[in-house]
């Protein structure tokens, strides 16, 4: 959509899968389901042999003798009597028989029964699969009948800044919300696929430097890396403000303040978590007692963060159902989702046990990972009913990490706080100006211990 | 132009070479079907084998060799029917190897066949492409 000049590759399907071959496939498929099928009749039938033989060893046992017709050959009977009615010459196998009572008999029988039951339950998986090829097949023959056709264009990364500039503007301009919505939706939903893309090769890097080379290379690939998140941070805190900007068109003074309250409480919580994260990265874990010094440090601004909790939450609970439009909703879910699936990546990465520290924004924060991530395999279409509900928990999310003090005029464009650490310190600069380097982060909180660590990486 | 003689040399080559195919094909198909055989009849001697183990040691066994039924020793028995299991393994790795055998002579036999069909080709498109049609149908079956 926003990538104009891409070189692409249009190959009907047809080309790939040729029509005749991929219906002689299915027919192949199905031919070998019919045998499936019939090997599957052969051993109902032998189950149900099986039963029958079972009742009739029982039977027999009940009289001393019986009167029977004897079979004589092929084609004669003579009337006869069956005497000793407990005892049973059983065939194993391989011409051994074995001399049994009437209740060995049955056990031996109830055997053979379940074995053969496991045949057919493994029969069955099979037929499964080769249904599954079918469907696959005829499919595919039924597409590259119709003509359908794939396009590959290839993922251009290089002028990623200047695309961020460009697409920017252009979108200021939304006929209407709904329509509007879709659209940025959709050009976001793209982009922010791009950016978790990169994130995650960011990610990996981070973390394959941070356990192969020693502290100074790793610290330069984390602060490089940084860089290059940061610039993505930016770029989705300017997609974001543009879709406020449609939105909060009234309501923006008050609402924004105090929506960036707990925004920049969150952010700083996931900041200070980032922070957690990479440096045990850098220093190969060595240093525990390092990491317990951040975690009884973080612990400190949990504690902190509990006792302004009562008072933000109920408040950013009424601001965020005021401000409820889908589209502020969306924009959080892809923050959060962003930040969250980040984090899990991080944390998942490094694994450490910061998880359980902040455990009430955590635990809320699991929760909504787990819808998130559901989510995000999803339709992107999907997001906007599940927004509803996680606007609730991100509410709870945003109150229950309440860092600092409410910025007069601070812009709800940057309630998104996946720009972990600039977001934090733009708030006080100018409220119109989206943070895009790093270079900002002066703090001007000292109490609290956040900051520490923050000066001491940048 | 090229000489019939030539071109019936060439014919005769590609036709010696698909028949050696059609031959290792065969060959692995009557392995397969061993193969089959002896594992059914591993499977049944397992059963039997567990079977054995159940009994207590005064059951008693028989063997039926032919119209006879004859008593035998438990432990005889058993022994029996390891000694057998033993034997039909051994006989299954042994056509393992030689399937894989097979199978690698029919793939180096195939491609030697193929390039000579596409040589041929530009000769007559005669006979010998349809040849080779013939050929690559019968393969893949």
């Amino acid at each position: 959509m926003e990538e104009a000049a891409k070189k692409g590759r249009v190959t009907p399907l047809a080309s790939l899968f040729p029509v005749e071959e991929a219906q002689k496939a299915v027919r192949r498929v199905h031919e070998t389901l019919s045998e499936k099928e019939s090997e599957l009749d052969r051993f109902r039938g032998f189950i149900s042999d099986n039963t029958n033989l079972i009742n009739l060893v029982q039977k027999l046992p009940e009289g001393l003798h019986h009167n029977i017709m004897v079979p004589f050959g092929k084609a004669a009977f003579f009337p006869g009597r069956l005497i000793h009615t407990n005892e049973f010459l059983v065939l194993l196998g391989e011409g051994y028989h074995v001399e049994r009572t009437s209740k060995q008999t049955v056990e031996i029988l109830k055997r053979r029964g379940k074995a053969l039951q496991s045949q057919v339950e493994s029969l069955k998986a099979t037929m499964q699969d080769l249904k599954a090829e079918a469907s696959f097949f005829g499919i595919t023959a039924s597409e590259a009948a119709e003509g359908l056709v794939e396009i590959r264009e290839d993922y251009v990364e290089e002028n990623f800044t200047e695309r961020e500039s460009q697409s920017g503007p252009p979108k200021e301009h939304p006929p209407s919300f709904s329509e509007a919505d879709k659209v940025k939706v959709a050009v976001e939903d793209e982009e922010y696929s791009c950016m978790v893309s990169r994130l995650d090769e960011l990610e990996k890097a981070e973390y394959e430097a941070g356990y192969g080379n020693e502290t100074h290379e790793d610290i330069e690939n984390v602060a490089v890396s940084d860089e290059e998140y940061a610039r993505m941070m930016s770029r989705l805190d300017e997609l974001e403000k543009e879709e406020l900007e449609a939105e909060f068109v009234n309501e923006r003074d008050e609402d924004n303040a105090k929506l960036a309250v707990n925004d920049e409480k969150y952010a700083h919580m996931i900041a200070r978590l980032d922070e957690i994260e990479k440096e045990p990265e850098t220093e190969c874990g060595n240093e525990r007692d390092e990491d317990e010094k951040i975690k009884a440090d973080f612990d400190q601004s949990s504690d902190q963060i509990s006792l302004d909790k009562i008072n933000r939450f109920s408040e950013s609970r009424k601001l965020l159902e005021q401000t409820k439009d889908k589209k502020s909703a969306t924009e959080e879910t892809l923050d959060k989702r962003d930040t969250q699936k980040d984090l899990t990546d991080r944390l998942n990465c490094t694994g450490l046990t910061v998880q359980s520290r902040p455990k009430e924004e955590m635990s809320h924060g699991k929760g909504l990972v787990h819808g998130i991530m559901k989510s995000t395999p999803l339709e992107k279409a999907l997001v906007l009913p599940e927004v509803k509900e996680n606007v609730q928990a991100a509410s709870s999310l945003r109150s229950e990490a309440p860092l600092q003090d409410s910025k007069p005029g601070f812009d709800s464009r940057k309630a998104f706080t996946g720009s972990i650490i600039e977001r934090a310190h733009n708030m006080q600069t100018s409220s119109s100006q989206q943070a895009a380097t790093s270079s900002q982060s002066t703090v001007t909180q000292p109490s609290k211990p956040v900051s520490r660590f923050k000066m001491q990486r940048r | 132009m090229a000489s019939p003689a030539a071109l019936r040399e060439l014919q005769r080559e590609l036709e010696t070479k698909a028949d050696d195919l059609n031959k290792i094909q065969k060959d692995i198909s009557k392995n397969h079907q061993v193969r089959k055989k002896y594992t059914i009849q591993l499977g049944e001697n397992e059963l039997v084998l567990k079977e054995l183990d159940l009994l207590s040691e005064d059951a008693n066994v028989y063997k039926l060799i032919g119209p006879v039924l004859v008593k035998q020793d438990l432990a005889e028995a058993n022994a029996n029917v390891r000694k057998r299991i033993e034997y039909m393994s051994a006989e299954l790795k042994r056509l393992d190897t030689t399937l894989q055998d097979l199978e690698d002579k029919q793939n180096s036999k195939r491609d030697a066949v193929c390039l000579k069909g596409t040589t041929e080709d530009p000769i007559t498109p005669g006979r010998e492409s349809q040849g080779i049609v013939y050929f690559h149908t019968s393969v893949r079956a």
